[in-house]
């Protein structure tokens, strides 16, 4: 069974339709990379899956582990298992970045109807997974994005990402304004969460992410839809070929 | 808030004398409906809010009379070094031997009160009226119930105006009061520069009550700048009253280097949206001085923006009174307003008195304000001097140099200049002194 | 702060006699009528035993207030109260108490709940275990009140003080607050019912945070209530008042006075959490929180720091002041006002800087909310003498929702040219990215809102002490529920 199944999804912002019909079926433990032009719906679909505010489904379904998703909150999104890693971090001022995780994740105990998690604990926790991503755990002890530099905020998607350890991760542009070594550390976090129990979205304009990532499928997202599907080749396709192919008129 | 009224209501009794003056039957209707306004609201006392760190209390026991001499010799070193068309008024009234109006483009028009028509008094009715019922400006309405002229230019639509036009506005005679009113009627999309000089001649001791009201037309852009720099034994208050339409820009500065006791109130109604607002300005005191810059910025629509930025410094007794409001209201989202008022005080006598105030009803808005007060570092002085530059001259440049913050914020680059020059002439005569 | 079941329990067998360890004298619970004239302030300090001075003075600043005119300059209206139709002492209390937690207000039990307040002390708060028979639950410090004689501190009532230290009393009551000071504080001058007293001698660093209140307030002492505290030279003591679970009472009107002194080198630290019952959604039944609160810092070195949490009341009026007299003295001033549904404050500060080099510090966070509104006045005021003087204000409103508002009121006079004076004011809101981006981690709106304001008033949290920071944070979130989604 998918993990996520999208069906002939079609989503509205302020009144324009966006989304035209999407359908996408993620199993578990696969890597999807969603690539398209600017403006091609990329973050629209990763908003309307996080269920933004003023994102509005008109027409289609959201199956995920089999529950509809569409009635749900983003917190309850959040917490059935859908992590937005975003393309715009958002400070938090005064939220220290430790707090701020231990209340994510114990919002998700508490909605899953377990024992919340003590302070102590959380923090050899925190510290045990930032190991295993080769990052360290100071940024958590600042307030949350709070004058972190571009690469600092991406990192710290990640390293929330790990803690959170949801089953489908969305990481939108995520490879945007890194260097090649910020970039190369992200990955490496990314890879090391990498397993049967976590599928992933990666939305991208590039394919250099996809260099470090080796995506199972990939897809291409215009105008709305997803017009074709393919392996990791694909991605070198359109490295070499562009996007010219999914122009306006070429639709 | 109720105003605490006086037993006495100060120059009610020329108020009658006003009537038969200068503008005959006419004003005198109006006249008695701003001493009704007047009367109700009373003179402002030291329990008016609006009026806590300035006591108007030597004008109301002063002994004033009307001003009857409307000739005078422009004092070429007290008004805004530039040149540029002029409009003369002497103690109120349009002088038109003093102006100079012949390069003035044809889509701008100056009328004067004591000119106009018959068929021009309705509008000029409306205008008045429109002014009234403002409760909170007493001194609004002793300006219309004394008037004995105003001047209005007319700006009309989408016309552009290059060369900046100058209002010289002198007191002449000792112990007289008057009423100078100005009223500036800007068209859609028009674009105009003017400059308010208040001087006085040589040693007059009057009581200039100055009223400037401005209307700006949808996408207008108006620069308003104004010296004052009337005799340092008058008194001058004012109050500008600008609404602001739609898209409109309005730059507004005041250099406060003149008389005894002076008030600039600004207050701007950006009554439309995506308007942008600035009211600035620079306060120099010395002696005796008392100098208060009152502003009130509303935001009455969507995506406005306020900025100002006000700086002072204050030597021997002097004292500078800073008060500016921000008021937002419910529908004004979007709004971003930032207020800074800076001053420095160069004397153990001096004082600063400062209240900066936001009134907030919007919730998507970025508003700000600061004030600081503080002395010039010593260490900024030692280190011009360890560059060979002597105390006194490190001393003016560093003042000179604050000072520069708020004129920069002036839009017009010759204006800018101008008041650049004032500025510095300040310094030299009132800090090399010692 | 939290009581153990132990305390409870030994509290509950207290009997009458043992009061007098207290902090509340025997009273009878005598009724005076309603009204308020000389005869009823002479019965209240007859009542209290008082010596002649104190009801001389007490009538002294009842004629003054009689020729005084209640306040109107505060951005906050309410219904016009009628002083004559109010109890000055003892009100009778309703007779009916709850047998068990079944019969209380379950909205209330859930705040506690919230709150995470044991259930005993839920008992007490809620009135099942009468307030009578802990009589000043205050009485339970009777245990640690011992250790603080021994080393020399005074805490007890201030009635207490009035008769077994009439020469402290006498030397610094009004002092700080004159009976003529304003229109509230010369109420309660003539009729302040009780409070408490502190002295803590010379050098001594008073090694617990005091407290008269535990989580309850004896009814009717709250409602007038007179805090004194003297810190002689060298010495150090926090104070912790007020408490975080929602206060009921039957008076609406309190109007408290907050005497501070601090000689040289002391230090007083005084923390508020407010948190009285703001009255229904409509306003309606709120307390009217009008509070003089004011320090000295006598000395040189001395140090005067004020923290509150201001979570409830309908109207609060209030602007806790430090005097800087001693050279180099201190001054500070952290505030949390939240105001939700129909709420309205207008609290703030004065620093008045007469000594030289004198440094005060403000920070303010204003959050309104519902149609709350919520103002900040302060005053920072520089004297001539006041050489070296530093002050920086800063005063921040967060505004939830669009039918609120935020006000920002600071008069800044400065008479000394080598003072540094810096004010700062921001308005913001919460953004609706940062709404999103807590919820995508899974927290919903309450929780999102509860952290991020949070978040905003951090520089004053942190400076409670830790007894109180956690429930404070938690009280947040609390007041704020309904203000979104």
């Amino acid at each position: 069974m998918s993990l996520l199944s999208i069906r002939d999804l079609h989503a509205t912002v302020g009144g324009n339709e966006i989304l035209k019909g999407i359908n996408l079926e993620i199993g578990p433990g696969e890597i999807h990379a969603v690539m398209g032009p600017n403006g091609s719906g990329k973050s629209t679909l990763s908003y309307v899956l996080a269920g933004r505010e003023g994102y509005e489904v008109t027409r289609g379904t959201i199956a995920f582990k089999g529950k509809d998703l569409i009635d749900l909150a983003a917190d309850e999104r959040a917490n059935e298992g859908v992590f937005l890693a975003f393309q715009y971090p958002v400070e938090v001022p005064g939220v220290v970045g430790m707090t701020f995780l231990r209340e994510a994740y114990n919002a998700k105990l508490r909605y899953l109807g377990k024992q919340e998690i003590d302070a102590m604990e959380f923090l050899k926790f925190v510290r045990s997974r930032a190991k295993t991503l080769n990052m360290s755990d100071d940024m958590l002890k600042r307030a949350v994005n709070v004058g972190f530099s571009g690469g600092e905020k991406k990192r710290n998607e990640i390293l929330q990402m790990a803690v959170l350890e949801p089953d489908l991760a969305i990481l939108d542009e995520t490879d945007s304004g890194l260097d090649i070594d910020a970039l190369k550390l992200v990955s490496d976090g990314v890879n090391e969460l990498r397993s049967e129990n976590h599928s992933m979205l990666i939305i991208t304009h590039y394919q250099r992410l996809l260099n470090y990532i080796q995506p199972d499928h990939v897809h291409v997202l215009a105008h709305g839809k997803i017009q074709r599907s393919g392996g990791k080749e694909l991605a070198l396709e359109l490295e070499a070929k562009g996007y010219a192919e999914f122009s306006e008129e070429a639709a | 808030m109720a105003l605490q009224p006086v037993a006495k209501l100060p120059f009610e009794g020329l108020i009658a004398d006003a009537r038969s003056h200068k503008l005959g039957k006419w004003h005198s209707k109006l006249s008695e409906r701003a001493l009704e306004q007047y009367a109700e609201i009373g003179w402002p006392g030291p329990k008016t809010e609006s009026w806590k760190y300035t006591s108007l209390n030597k004008i109301a026991s002063g002994t004033f009379s009307l001003a009857g001499e409307y000739s005078a010799i422009v004092p070429e070193d007290m008004i805004m070094p530039l040149t540029c068309p002029r409009v003369v008024l002497v103690n109120g009234v349009l002088n038109k031997e003093l102006s100079n109006l012949e390069h003035l483009i044809g889509n701008l028009s100056i009328t004067s009160l004591v000119d106009i028509e018959d068929h021009q008094k309705t509008f000029f009715d409306d205008l008045f009226k429109s002014e009234e019922s403002k409760g909170d400006l007493p001194l609004t309405h002793l300006n219309t119930a004394i008037l004995s002229d105003a001047v209005m230019l007319e700006i009309t639509e989408g016309s552009k105006c290059e060369l900046p036009l100058h209002i010289i506005s002198i007191g002449s005679g000792n112990g007289i009061t008057f009423a100078p009113r100005l009223i500036v009627n800007v068209g859609i999309g028009a674009k105009v520069d003017f400059i308010e000089s208040h001087v006085g001649c040589s040693d007059s001791a009057y009581f200039s009550n100055s009223v400037t009201q401005l209307y700006l037309g949808d996408n207008s852009e108006v620069g308003h700048y104004k010296l004052q720099n009337d005799s340092r034994e008058s008194s001058h208050i004012s109050l500008t009253r600008a609404v602001i339409d739609d898209g409109a820009s309005y730059d507004n500065f005041t250099m406060s280097v003149g008389a005894k006791l002076s008030r600039n109130e600004v207050r701007a109604h950006l009554k439309g949206s995506g308007v942008e607002c600035c009211i600035n300005g620079a306060y120099l005191g010395a002696a005796d001085q008392h100098i208060d810059n009152t502003t009130f910025i509303e935001h009455q629509a969507e995506g406005s923006s306020s900025r100002e930025v006000f700086k002072g410094v204050l030597d021997d007794t002097a004292r500078g009174v800073f008060q500016g409001k921000i008021l937002v209201h419910p529908e004004a989202q979007k709004t971003d307003g930032y207020q800074m008022n800076r001053a420095m005080l160069l004397s153990d006598k001096a004082e600063i008195d400062s209240k900066p105030e936001l009134e907030i009803y919007a919730d998507d808005v970025r508003c700000s304000h600061g004030a600081t007060v503080g002395e010039l570092e010593d260490e900024l002085i030692f280190y011009l001097c360890a560059r060979g530059i002597d105390r006194e001259s490190a001393r003016r440049m560093l003042i000179g140099a604050y000072i520069s913050d708020a004129i920069d914020e002036v839009k017009n680059i010759d204006i800018r200049s101008s008041i650049q020059i004032v500025a510095e002439n300040w310094l030299k005569q009132n800090l090399y002194e010692k | 702060m939290s009581i153990s079941e132990e305390t409870v329990d030994q509290v509950k067998k207290l009997e009458a006699d043992k009061y007098k360890y207290g902090f509340v004298t025997d009273i009878e619970m005598e009724t005076a009528p309603k009204g308020l004239n000389e005869d009823i302030i002479r019965f209240i300090s007859e009542k209290k035993e008082e010596p002649q001075w104190m009801l001389e003075w007490r009538l002294k600043a009842y004629k003054h207030w009689l020729t005084m005119e209640e306040p109107n300059w505060a951005k906050v209206g309410y219904k016009k109260i009628d002083y004559q139709d109010l109890y000055y002492y003892a009100a009778p209390k309703s007779m009916d108490r709850p047998k068990s937690l079944d019969e209380v207000d379950p909205e209330l039990l859930k705040t506690y709940e919230k709150l995470g307040i044991p259930l005993k002390e839920q008992e007490l708060l809620s009135g099942v275990v009468a307030v009578d028979a802990v009589f000043d639950s205050v009485s339970v410090a009777t245990t640690y009140k011992a250790k603080l004689t021994e080393m020399g501190v005074i805490f007890c009532s201030i009635s207490e003080a009035v008769r077994e230290y009439p020469e402290l009393v006498k030397k610094y009551l009004g002092s700080v607050v004159p009976h003529s000071d304003n229109y509230f504080s010369a109420l309660n001058c003539a009729v302040f019912t009780d409070g408490s007293f502190v002295y803590v001698p010379k050098g001594l660093r008073c090694p617990m945070e005091l407290s008269t209140y535990f989580r309850i307030n004896a009814e009717n002492t709250g409602q007038f209530e007179r805090t004194m505290i003297i810190a002689d030279e060298g010495s150090y003591v926090s104070y912790l008042e007020g408490c975080t679970a929602p206060q009921r009472d039957e008076n609406q009107l309190h109007a408290a006075v907050v005497e501070l002194v601090a000689l040289t080198n002391a230090e007083i630290k005084y923390s508020t959490v407010q948190n009285w019952y703001p009255g229904d959604e409509t306003g309606a039944g709120g307390i009217y929180n009008f509070v003089t609160k004011r320090g000295a810092c006598r000395g040189d070195n001395s140090k005067i720091s004020w923290t509150q949490v201001e979570t409830g009341s309908a109207v609060t009026w209030k602007y806790p002041s430090c005097i800087l007299q001693g050279d180099n003295s201190i001054g500070e001033f952290y505030s949390v006002a939240i105001t939700n549904n129909a709420q309205q404050a207008d609290t703030g500060t004065k620093m008045i800087h007469l000594g030289k080099n004198t440094k005060s510090t403000i920070i303010s966070k204003g959050i309104s909310a519902g149609r709350a509104d919520n103002t900040y006045r302060g005053l920072v005021k520089i004297m001539p003498k006041a050489e070296g003087a530093r002050n920086f204000t800063q005063c921040d409103s967060l505004l939830i929702g669009n039918t609120c508002g935020a006000h920002t009121v600071p008069y800044i006079e400065t008479r000394n040219p080598t003072a540094r004076v810096e004010h700062e004011a921001t308005t913001s809101k919460i953004s609706e990215d940062q709404m999103f981006y807590c919820q995508q981690r899974g927290l919903s709106p309450e929780e999102a809102v509860s952290l991020i304001v949070n978040g905003f008033c951090k520089e004053v949290m942190k400076e409670l002490p830790m007894e109180f920071a956690v429930e404070a944070q938690k009280l947040i979130g609390i007041s704020l529920e309904g203000s979104v989604g």
